[in-house]
């Protein structure tokens, strides 16, 4: 698979970006680029069509839900909060998200969930 | 664990020093006004991310903490009680926890045991409205201890507000400098009286003269401070390297390893300053054209004295020196007879002529010329100069550009030379001692003079010759027996003698850098104004011994 996947980092915690980041240069990708806030991120979306989004869903104003629900079906997202709640899940997927992380993640984790969406 | 914690450590505290300030002023703000449902959103977002972060980073007790805390304001917020002062008691008495917590984890790498106060916040989950409020927290609030202000212990200051005050300090080191040269001749006429009511009445000059030393000395120490606040670790430059040299490296499709060392090395701000755009010059270079298409560039930095010496070397195929004088032929930058008897170093000195450097001549010679000229400039501009080595010595092949830099921009300790009627200094730091010589022992060794000195014959350098000093007649007729003076200097590894006039003495100087017209003249690193106001030159034994080097060859050659 392809190292150079365009990952876009949404998170108000520029801790928790560079946490991630590292995780994913530390498996040799090398493309990504970054928001810290959700209209941010939409704008991101848009202009630079990244190939997978990480999503944060609790952030100040527009939160990752509003994401979801402003950028339509046809980015692929996977949401990574340290909400856990089953309900969150759910509606994050019903508003498009693939998948759900919870923090904290390990680095297998993330690894091998992105692979398993980015493979496809 | 999650993630390696000493790493994003002070990441982390930064952002949770963020948190915990949202936290504590929304908490007062709520004390205040407990109608105002949205800080609810603002503690729980605040409390929520501090909670994912500490996990990540494997701080359970701040995770389970910031837990709690959020699982109150999510209640507070559907109405299940109403955050009164009590909570918010507790809640800030938890804030210090915390503060306390990220105290520990920057300076011991462990976060604090939250047991107690977790606890705490769980009960008010439980009892609500009912809560009747902690021992600690109520503690707290009746013994109004001294509150938890901690000022940093860092601040920032503006650069320009150090070069305003460097530029204020020099002038008093000039003084000082004024001062200390008219103090010598004062004591020494007061010895001279020899009326000795009038040499007591004069008992203050020897007064003045020790108060002016320890105001000297303090001066010294005051400066020796201040050059350390303006030092800057080398890291801060060699940290964006990496990413520069990797994307380089992708863009010409290279296999580059990067190596870097003594990046804590620290250098004054102002060298510091230009030397980012100098060393992506010579990285880029030895990327595009030092490295075939898979290597190792080597960036070091070791300290050497009051130097830092900084190394770019890569293990690529070298300078093509035939194409250099080709390019240099073509550029008029040399004539055919004067490259038909220049050694290799000569050769590769050109690729830091100005001519050299255009981008039609870079892709001439692979681009070993750009912007060369530009890490020249910058080098003498600092007080310091450059070499280039190729194929480096130790292995045979690739390519190495050597920066010797001053570690700070202070006084240089000099000594003053005559020569007919012309003063110059030299840096101590470059002189290996004075001596006393005759015409007898100077012997004449393939067109130039040499002198004996320890066991060796060192080239004797004629600073008449040289810099073409016309005014002032030459002193007395030379007879064998006269005593003549020289300097004996070092440049890198090479040893010579410069006759002199006359040593002046020492003196400690501030050293300018060159005025403009006067920087392609390589004998004069640097200026300085004597303490009467003139200004005088400073000898720099690198260009010397190349210029001295070069009128041997032409006569060898002619």
């Amino acid at each position: 698979m392809s190292k150079d996947k365009k990952i876009l980092l949404v998170d108000d915690s520029a801790f928790m970006r560079k946490v991630l980041r590292d995780i994913f240069e530390s498996d040799g990708y090398t493309n990504f680029i970054e928001a810290g806030n959700g209209n941010e991120a939409i704008q991101k979306i848009n202009s630079e069509k990244p190939d997978f989004v990480f999503l944060d869903i609790i952030m100040p104003d527009v939160n990752g839900m509003d994401v979801l629900r402003g950028i339509g079906t046809g980015t692929r997202v996977i949401v990574v909060s340290a909400v856990g709640q089953k309900e969150m899940i759910e509606q994050a997927k019903s508003l498009g998200a693939l998948d759900y992380i919870v923090k904290p993640f390990d680095r297998d984790q993330v690894l091998e969930k992105a692979k398993a969406y980015f493979d496809k | 664990m999650a993630v390696d914690t000493k790493k994003y450590k002070d990441l982390f505290c930064s952002e949770a020093d963020d948190q915990l300030a949202i936290l504590s002023s929304s908490l007062l703000a709520l004390e205040k006004d407990p109608q105002q449902i949205e800080l609810y959103e603002e503690l729980m977002r605040s409390a929520h991310t501090l909670k994912g972060a500490a996990a990540t980073m494997g701080y359970v007790a701040i995770a389970e903490l910031s837990h709690a805390m959020e699982d109150i304001f999510h209640s507070a917020e559907r109405g299940a009680f109403t955050i009164d002062s009590k909570i918010i008691s507790l809640l800030l008495s938890a804030m210090d926890d915390l503060k306390a917590s990220l105290i520990s984890i920057r300076e011991h790498d462990t976060e604090l045991p939250q047991a107690l106060v977790i606890k705490e916040i769980k009960n008010v989950l439980i009892e609500g409205s009912h809560y009747a409020g902690a021992q600690v927290a109520t503690e707290v609030n009746h013994d109004v201890r001294p509150a938890h202000i901690v000022a940093p212990d860092t601040i920032k200051v503006s650069i320009d507000k150090l070069d305003v005050l460097m530029g204020l300090f020099e002038e008093m080191l000039m003084i000082r400098l004024k001062v200390s040269s008219l103090m010598g001749p004062a004591v020494e006429l007061v010895q001279s009286i020899e009326d000795s009511s009038l040499k007591h009445q004069l008992f203050f000059i020897k007064e003045l003269q020790t108060t002016f030393v320890d105001f000297a000395r303090l001066l010294s120490e005051n400066q020796g401070v201040l050059l350390s606040i303006r030092l800057v670790p080398l890291e801060l430059i060699f940290n964006q390297l990496p990413r520069m040299v990797r994307d380089l490296s992708v863009r010409e499709n290279k296999q580059i390893e990067f190596i870097i060392e003594g990046g804590d090395i620290a250098l004054d701000r102002t060298v510091i300053d230009g030397l980012g755009g100098a060393l992506a010059h010579l990285l880029r270079n030895a990327v595009d054209h030092g490295i075939v298409s898979q290597g190792i560039i080597r960036l070091s930095a070791v300290r050497v004295g009051a130097r830092a010496r900084i190394t770019v070397e890569d293990n690529g195929g070298g300078i093509d020196y035939e194409r250099v004088k080709d390019v240099a032929l073509s550029h008029g930058v040399a004539t055919k007879e004067q490259l038909a008897s220049m050694r290799a170093e000569q050769v590769a000195e050109l690729l830091f002529h100005s001519n050299m450097s255009t981008t039609e001549v870079v892709t001439d010679i692979s681009g070993r010329g750009v912007g060369l000229s530009a890490v020249r400039w910058f080098t003498e501009e600092v007080g310091g100069h450059v070499d280039v080595f190729s194929p480096v010595p130790e292995t045979g092949v690739g390519t190495r550009f050597v920066l010797d830099l001053p570690i700070s921009l202070a006084t240089v300790r000099v000594l003053v030379v005559q020569v007919r009627w012309y003063t110059f200094a030299i840096p101590l730091e470059g002189i290996i001692k004075t001596l006393q010589f005759k015409e007898g022992d100077v012997r004449d060794a393939a067109h130039q003079e040499t002198l004996f000195v320890d066991g060796e014959f060192l080239p004797l350098i004629h600073l008449v010759g040289i810099l073409k000093l016309t005014f002032g007649a030459s002193p007395v007729e030379s007879s064998l027996e006269r005593m003549r003076s020289a300097v004996i200097m070092r440049a890198g590894e090479s040893s010579f003698a410069v006759e002199v006039d006359e040593c002046t003495g020492e003196q400690d100087l501030l050293v300018k850098s060159l005025p403009p017209v006067l920087r392609s003249d390589k004998c004069f690193s640097g200026s300085a104004l004597l303490p009467d106001g003139r200004t005088i030159l400073l000898l720099d034994g690198h260009g010397l011994l190349a210029h001295a080097l070069s009128d041997i060859l032409r006569h060898t050659s002619s």
